[in-house]
């Protein structure tokens, strides 16, 4: 081919590439719409933005009046319900252009409850998306946590995939996608299988958590070959073991865990979107930092 | 020629391409730099995040005119972002008026954008929806009293099994708009922390809605409400639900079969006291409520002038009553979750009248002072709030402390002895003393007749 016949069809391709990928991605103005601040204004930078893995599947914004069984406002499968379980005081629901778990109706501090009455901040409130579950891609959640009271313990939440179907409080097979406490600047990621109790663990600390605006992204990418776990945009972790890999259709879970009936600091999480991307297209960015193995047995 | 033919199209090949790159980079997709024009207002002014909000105004300019609204989040940095599906059109003269789901956040601006123009924004405060459960049972179980076990109004309520109570909606508990008719259903939490269905209704003008429950069991249950959706035009307002509220169902004690108030002392004046005993326990009774009151026995601790919590078969030791009052005792079984009967065993007692001064008499009597001593009643003196002495001209001495002569200078409460200075020589008087226990005077006590010394 000419060079002149090379510049035409590299401007043809050109246009065309633009055209579909116009078509394709979504709009400025719609991601502005649903991610919230842009992320070099927020100090977060956005996985699925960063790497182009839009246009996603689903995308839960919230910004209207949602119920937790409302289909994904966008995405090119627009499916899916939450399935909230709540086995002490909490509650999901919609809060202000998010998806908040509370831990219980107004404060209660611990040194006001008598054991005898069990009243206060205890149990896990889940939800658990039902209907959207693939067994590889990419899944982002941008959420916060914050405490209102000093005593008590303090909760665990948690964004897991899990395979569709697993009940509330198994986490037998899990990837952990990010664990974080209001008390604590760290961030654990992880994954189990129950096939020898196999778990692969690591955490990123520096980073600030347990204030309103300590906002993050948290998001994961499930391939045949490997997962990777990303902070902010930023890869923090992947394993090539294939046996952390379920391989089977896994969705969202989002947790506010508790410890039983023990009294517990009263705490918010606001969850302010939750998405799903296939893995065809975008970036595969992987982390030099690999996870440790060791064992987990959860009895479910 | 053939080259710059060549050369012109693969100009014209990339010419698209610096077309979009030139007006990704001159326009933002969906957002409009726009002057201000026009005008806006919206109705309701007070909504949830997807209710219907009519908004209403003018662009600023005559002629029909693609309009659509924009929002602004107020953050650093943030600019104006149209909202998808909200494009419509003017009337010829400009004017527009539609609705729209209300965006469900706070304090982010709104406005209706055409080319080149805006309306002044609208500050957007969508309120949160909430929903609050309470539970209201029957008698001797709340209020703050003794028998309210340990309650937290929203979390954990106490009821008695196999008596009704009320579940009570509230879908305005921090005053949002009351959406009349909504449907709410109660529900109860399943072994499996899934929910089913107790009940359906729908809210009041208030916001309010009530269900009448009984539990046959004494297990815990955990109920919550939740608020339907709303969905009637372009609303889209998700179903809503309240935070678990705990009901313990427990067992009511039986009534006591036996109160008994006698005086505290026997053997001496009780103008305050009284002892409450012979209050058995039941299999459910941990503790006995004794409840008082003037007159008739309380019906309920809680409307009694005052209470006390004792072990069963204690005996109980009343103070600081009034003399001379009778009184209602009512004694209530309390289990251990607090729970209280609902009848008491009553009975009925009155103190005895405040005592007197006895031995009233004179210690020295002069031409222009007279000086008095007597003993005090077989009480407390601690008792005594106040003593008077009044003097009468004569030997008739006064029936009442309001009676005769006052002096600026009284006795103190529990003194034995007073002197009068302000007698005239070689005349008669009187005395009364009076002692006053909680409000309440004895009977004089008296010195009929003393007759001062001439003048020297």
């Amino acid at each position: 081919m000419s060079p002149l016949l090379g510049r035409v069809a590299r401007g043809s391709s050109m246009t065309v590439l633009l055209l579909v990928g116009a078509l394709l991605l979504p709009g400025s103005a719609e991601v502005a719409e649903h991610a919230g601040p842009p992320a070099a204004r927020a100090g977060q930078v956005v996985a699925s933005q960063k790497y182009g893995w839009q246009p996603s599947l689903f995308d839960f914004a919230w910004e209207y009046g949602e119920s937790l069984t409302d289909r994904p406002g966008r995405g090119t499968k627009r499916k899916g319900k939450w399935i909230d379980v709540s086995t002490g005081s909490g509650r999901a629901a919609r809060h202000n252009g998010g998806m908040m778990l509370e831990s219980s109706y107004g404060v209660v501090t611990k040194r006001d409850v008598s054991p005898d009455f069990k009243d206060g901040d205890r149990g896990t409130t889940s939800v658990t998306l039902k209907g959207n579950a693939q067994a590889y891609g990419r899944w982002e959640v941008r959420f916060t946590t914050w405490t209102q009271t000093a005593d008590g313990d303090p909760y665990d939440v948690r964004f897991e995939l899990v395979p569709e179907g697993t009940k509330p409080d198994c986490r037998a097979t899990s990837i952990k996608v990010a664990q974080v406490t209001a008390t604590e600047d760290r961030v654990d990621f992880g994954a189990y299988s129950p096939s020898g109790d196999k778990a692969w663990t690591g955490s990123k600390g520096g980073v600030p958590i347990g204030a309103r605006a300590n906002e993050h992204a948290f998001a994961v990418e499930v391939a045949k070959d490997h997962i990777t776990w990303f902070i902010d945009g930023q890869p923090v972790g992947t394993t090539k073991d294939k046996a952390a890999i379920p391989g089977v259709p896994l969705t969202i879970r989002l947790s506010l865990a508790g410890n039983g009936t023990n009294e517990m600091r009263h705490t918010y999480a606001l969850f302010d979107w939750m998405r799903g991307f296939p893995l065809d297209h975008g970036k595969h960015p992987v982390s030099k930092t690999s996870l440790s193995t060791g064992t987990q047995h959860f009895s479910c | 020629m053939k080259r710059s033919r060549f050369r012109a199209a693969s100009l014209l090949a990339w010419l698209p391409v610096a077309c979009l790159l030139g007006l990704a980079f001159v326009a933002t997709p969906g957002a409009s730099e726009a002057q201000t024009a026009g005008s806006l207002s919206i109705s309701p002014t007070h909504f949830y995040g997807g209710q219907a909000v009519t908004f209403s105004g003018s662009i600023g300019r005559s002629g029909k005119h693609k309009i659509w609204l924009e929002f602004n989040m107020n953050r650093a940095g943030d600019g104006w972002t149209k909202i998808e599906g909200s494009t419509r059109y003017t009337d010829a003269q400009g004017h527009f008026k539609f609705q729209f789901p209300a965006r469900g956040m706070l304090n982010i601006s709104i406005r209706v954008a055409s080319q080149g123009t805006a309306t002044p924004d609208i500050k957007f405060q969508a309120i949160d929806q909430a929903v609050s459960v309470a539970v209201q049972p029957g008698g001797n179980l709340y209020g703050g009293g003794p028998c309210s076990a340990g309650f937290r109004p929203f979390k954990a309520y106490d009821t008695v099994s196999t008596e009704g109570f009320q579940v009570k909606v509230d879908a305005t508990p921090d005053g949002e708009p009351p959406l009349k008719g909504r449907k709410v259903v109660l529900q109860k939490r399943t072994a499996t922390n899934g929910w089913t269905k107790v009940a359906a209704g729908s809210l009041d003008k208030n916001g309010e809605a009530s269900f009448p429950v009984t539990l046959s069991t004494t297990d815990e249950t955990v109920y919550r409400a939740v608020l339907g959706s709303v969905t009637g035009g372009v609303n889209k307002i998700g179903w809503f639900p309240s935070f678990p509220t705990y009901v313990d169902p427990h067992q009511r004690p039986g009534t006591p079969a036996v109160a008994l108030v006698t005086d505290h002392d026997p053997g001496a004046p009780n103008p305050t006291d009284l002892d409450v005993s012979g209050t058995p326990g039941g299999p459910l009774t941990d503790k006995v409520v004794v409840a008082w009151s003037p007159g008739a026995a309380p019906t309920d601790p809680l409307n009694a002038q005052d209470y006390a919590v004792a072990d069963p078969g204690a005996t109980v030791h009343v103070t600081d009553l009034v003399p001379a009052q009778s009184y209602g005792f009512a004694v209530f079984a309390r289990s251990a979750a607090g729970i209280c009967s609902t009848l008491a065993a009553t009975d009925a007692e009155q103190t005895d009248p405040t005592p007197p001064v006895s031995n009233v008499h004179t210690t020295d009597v002069q031409p222009t002072s007279v000086s008095l001593a007597w003993d005090l009643p077989n009480i407390d003196p601690n008792l005594i709030d106040e003593m008077k002495v009044r003097r009468a001209d004569g030997g008739s001495p006064p029936t009442s402390p309001a009676g005769g002569v006052q002096f600026d200078s009284p006795p103190f409460s529990g003194d034995t002895s007073f002197t009068d200075f302000t007698v005239a020589p070689s005349t008669t008087y009187s005395y009364s003393v009076f002692v006053k226990i909680n409000g309440v005077w004895s009977v004089a006590a008296s010195l009929a007749s003393v007759t001062t010394g001439a003048q020297p």
